[in-house]
């Protein structure tokens, strides 16, 4: 297998790691993730799939995972990995180098081109129909802030009705910027929801990037984003699967997959890049996860816009 | 160079506008293939489809 | 009663979750279920849903798990069984891809795409192949029903660009060594096609490879290309890109007999090229071809072997013989004819395959008398009643008249099946068939005659002599040795190519007409 692309953090991960050996930890159809003994989980993805941080996106033609085996011992090489026992090299030492961080160059948007996009995203997900994740709470962000709008017409499921209240719980401490109280609400939303990055994971990983990004800006006090973020992250740890762990470990550090990146961008400053598509790309990601990240970006511009 | 012969030097890209075993066939085979979710436009109707290609051409 | 199903440390991606979620809800018998990871709050969530116990709160986040309020046992064990089914089935469909509704967005998802395969309905492939060409993609364009204008248009437009326009109503190609739609895996090898007629090209490019020889491209150009209203604009096309391709050494042409001024044209570029040049105009004008300085063929099955031959550096000689020898094909015709009971007279030839059909009347000819069918050789022998059939009969079940409403019966071998039970009665003596394998084609047409056949057999009185071809390769996604032997089982002669088929057939009929007389 040869590897097209690499995140820059996984290659400085590399060269700055003195552990070389990981285990297969799950393997998808479209992405393979290992594991070394620290706990680190670094994935493999085929050319579907957008690049994230800590990944490598094999070519297209050798894209098949087919053979490689469950719980196999990988070994890291300067230029490669090594499979053990399924008998397969990866070689990245061809692959270009792409930051998975948020990076906002560029003219900064005015309220109302910020207000029109986020309308397109809302047009979007309010489009998408039935959805077993927690994007019906839409809904509930816009009658807290008394937006007056339409109401968006998804149906609420088990998941929603279960997690609705302290959703609004957080959303109230969100709305202050009381980001210490958000953290006592942690222990009853963290890690739940349907999928391997359960949906309030997806929905935390949304509402951090945004905030990030709104500190960039200048928006908002880095230091107290970086913290929270820290706390969320320091709260998953054992309370949720090891993936969305990671994932929440990541977007601490501003860290995220190159679509999620592009959406929460587009909404700050002023690219060419086509906001409709992004949105349906990154929708387009597991079976809700994409959808509930969505519904976090949208709450925390929301909060901090209206 | 001509296109075909350039074709004949390159991987198989496809994209896939219909059937979707001919995409299903095509990534068993490792091609790379994008399926697309085609509809109709204009909702099917014929006549508004005639239109929207003949306003396109006059711009 | 509440049950568990438990995998320890499993991680399954989320739309597999959703999907089994969804599924387990239908069974009948499952009142409530859940599936998810073991996080707390999932755990909690089941307790309030009354599916929560002790067992679950032993689970980690890491742990999958589906708790399901059930009936009783057995119930559960069908949910367990339903979800095993649903985790290996989703390990090799496709997953929750972005799909684009534009071709805009399409090639913002893979800018560096060079080929598009459209199948949509015909009324509005014009419209979206016209974008695809500006977009200075090459296309294979599947779909029927469009009007011979605008496969004009788009194909002027094609060539004006340089670009392979394959189609309308194009069955097959291999690009690069890739089938496209229906078409067999093949070896990579020195010959090339350009082809106007879907399994004749098929048949051409499997027996090819079974020859030992390969294949380095084979463009389709659609049915009616090279009549005088395209003027073989796609074929000329082709035929220049494969005289340019230096992985080509030999160039195969097949098609229907031509327009005469566009044969005409495309003989004419045989002097533009050096490399052997072969031709099949099924049924067409040999001599034309003779003159032109290419080599002419009798049958696809003789393309195939010339070709090879060519490629090889030898000299072609007409091949019209048995890959087995004539002692032992005399010896299986007699031993059938001789079983058959004097009502036996007919012949049915029941073709998924519209070129094979087609070539198997022209070869059979008149030898023992017309042959009534959907695609007569003249206009006297059209069968206008196709629920009551009578004298020898040939039929392309491809054709519009079997497939309203239903796939190709390529894709669906019901709609053969169906003809097996009310034409093949006790006064058929021979029926022939061909099997079509490859990408595009069922998953096992050789079982599904061999069912349908057997069904037929119990309500016969007399034993019908069942003669068959397998258009495939040992590459191909279906398995060839166990097609043929499924079809042997069942009583079939199983031939090397549709030419021996039906000289096979022809035999068979001659002997018979002796007895007879």
């Amino acid at each position: 297998m040869n590897a097209i692309r690499i995140s820059k953090e996984l290659k400085d991960h590399f060269a700055r790691s003195r552990s070389n050996k990981y285990v297969v930890h799950s393997i998808f159809k479209e992405a393979i993730n290992l594991m070394d003994d620290s706990g680190e989980l670094i994935t493999l993805l085929t050319e579907n799939k957008d690049l994230a941080p800590m990944s490598v996106v094999i070519a297209g033609r050798s894209s098949s995972f087919r053979n490689v085996l469950a719980n196999d011992e990988v070994e890291i090489t300067t230029s490669g990995m090594t499979f053990v026992h399924s008998q397969m090299q990866l070689d990245f030492s061809n692959a270009s180098v792409t930051p998975c961080v948020l990076m906002l160059k560029g003219k900064g948007l005015h309220l109302e081109e910020q207000i029109t996009k986020l309308n397109l995203l809302r047009d979007i997900l309010c489009e998408r129909g039935e959805t077993s994740g927690i994007l019906p709470l839409l809904d509930s962000v816009e009658r807290y802030k008394g937006l007056g709008l339409k109401t968006c017409g998804l149906r609420m499921n088990t998941y929603c009705e279960f997690i609705q209240e302290v959703f609004v719980e957080i959303l109230k401490c969100l709305d202050r910027k009381a980001f210490n109280e958000v953290v006592d609400w942690l222990p009853k939303f963290i890690g739940f929801g349907p999928g391997l990055t359960p949906s309030t994971d997806d929905f935390l990983t949304g509402v951090i990037l945004t905030y990030i990004a709104s500190a960039m800006m200048g928006e908002d006090s880095m230091e107290a984003t970086e913290d929270f973020a820290q706390n969320v992250y320091r709260f998953s740890i054992n309370r949720t699967t090891k993936v969305s762990e990671t994932m929440l470990k990541q977007v601490a550090l501003g860290r995220a997959s190159e679509n999620h990146l592009k959406v929460v961008q587009s909404l700050f400053i002023s690219n060419n890049l086509n906001f409709e598509f992004l949105v349906k790309r990154v929708l387009a990601n597991g079976a809700t996860s994409g959808a509930d990240f969505l519904l976090g970006v949208y709450c925390a511009m929301v909060l901090s816009k209206y | 160079m001509n296109r075909i012969d350039r074709l004949f030097s390159q991987d198989l890209k496809v994209i896939n506008m219909g059937l979707e075993s001919f995409s299903k066939d095509l990534k068993k085979q490792e091609v790379p293939v994008v399926q697309m979710d085609w509809r109709p436009r204009a909702g099917g109707n014929a006549k508004l489809v005639a239109l929207l290609d003949k306003l396109k051409s006059n711009k | 009663m509440i049950c568990y199903e438990v995998r320890k440390n499993s991680y399954y991606d989320s739309v597999t979750l959703m999907l089994i979620s969804k599924e387990v809800k239908n069974i009948e018998g499952v009142k409530d279920v859940m599936v998810g990871m073991g996080t707390d709050l999932n755990k909690e969530l089941s307790n309030n849903l009354g599916l929560g116990s002790e067992k679950l709160d032993e689970l980690s986040p890491n742990d999958f798990f589906i708790s399901a309020d059930v009936v009783d046992e057995a119930i559960m064990e069908q949910v367990v069984e339903r979800v095993n089914g649903l985790l290996k089935e989703k390990k090799s469909s496709a997953g929750s891809d972005y799909r684009p509704a534009t071709i805009k967005s399409a090639l913002e998802m893979m800018p560096e795409a060079n080929m598009a395969v459209v199948s949509i309905a015909g009324q509005y492939a014009e419209g979206e192949v016209s974008r695809l060409l500006d977009n200075d993609l090459h296309v294979m364009l599947f779909s029927d029903n469009v009007s011979v204008e605008a496969e004009l248009r788009l194909k002027q437009k094609a060539v004006d660009k340089g670009l392979l326009m394959m189609g309308p109503d194009c069955g097959t190609a291999i690009i690069n060594g890739v089938p496209l739609a229906f078409a067999n895996v093949v070896k990579k090898g020195p010959i090339g096609i350009v082809g106007a007629s879907g399994t004749g090209t098929q048949e051409v490019s499997t027996l090819i490879d079974k020859l030992g020889s390969g294949l380095s491209q084979v463009i389709g150009t659609g049915g009616r290309d090279l009549k005088s209203e395209i003027g073989g604009l796609m074929m000329l096309q082709g035929f220049e890109a494969l005289m340019r391709d230096e992985s080509t050494e030999v160039i195969v042409l097949i098609s229907k007999p031509p327009s005469p001024e566009v044969a005409e044209k495309i003989l004419g570029k045989v002097s533009e090229t050096k490399k052997p040049v072969v031709v099949d105009f099924i049924g067409g004008d040999i001599e034309a071809i003779k003159a032109a300085g290419a080599y002419p063929c009798l049958t696809l099955e003789d393309a195939a072997y010339k070709a090879v031959a060519l490629a090889k550096g030898e000299t072609p000689v007409d091949f019209t013989g048995f890959s087995l020898s004539d002692e032992a094909i005399d010896k299986v015709v007699t031993s059938k004819v001789a079983a058959l009971k004097p009502e036996q007279k007919y012949f049915r030839g029941l073709f998924t395959g519209g070129t094979l059909a087609d070539e198997a009347m022209k070869m059979l000819g008149q030898s023992f008398g017309g042959i009534y069918s959907n695609i007569p050789l003249s206009p006297e022998y059209a069968i206008e009643n196709l629920t009551t059939l009578s004298g020898h009969v040939c039929l392309d079940l491809g054709e519009d008249q079997f497939t309203v409403g239903r796939p190709h019966p390529m894709i669906d071998p019901s709609t053969r099946s169906d003809r097996f039970k009310t034409d093949i009665a006790n006064d058929v003596a021979v029926v022939l068939v061909d099997v079509v394998l490859g990408y595009g084609s069922h998953e096992n047409p050789a079982k599904e005659v061999a069912d349908a056949i057997h069904e037929v057999n119990k309500k016969l009185d007399n034993n019908v002599i069942y003669v068959a071809s397998i258009t495939g390769t040992e590459g191909d996604p279906q398995d060839l040795k166990a097609s043929q032997s499924v079809l042997e089982a069942e009583g079939f002669i199983v031939m090397p190519s549709n030419a021996q088929a039906v000289r096979l057939v022809q035999k068979i009929m001659d002997q018979l007409n002796k007895k007879g007389a």
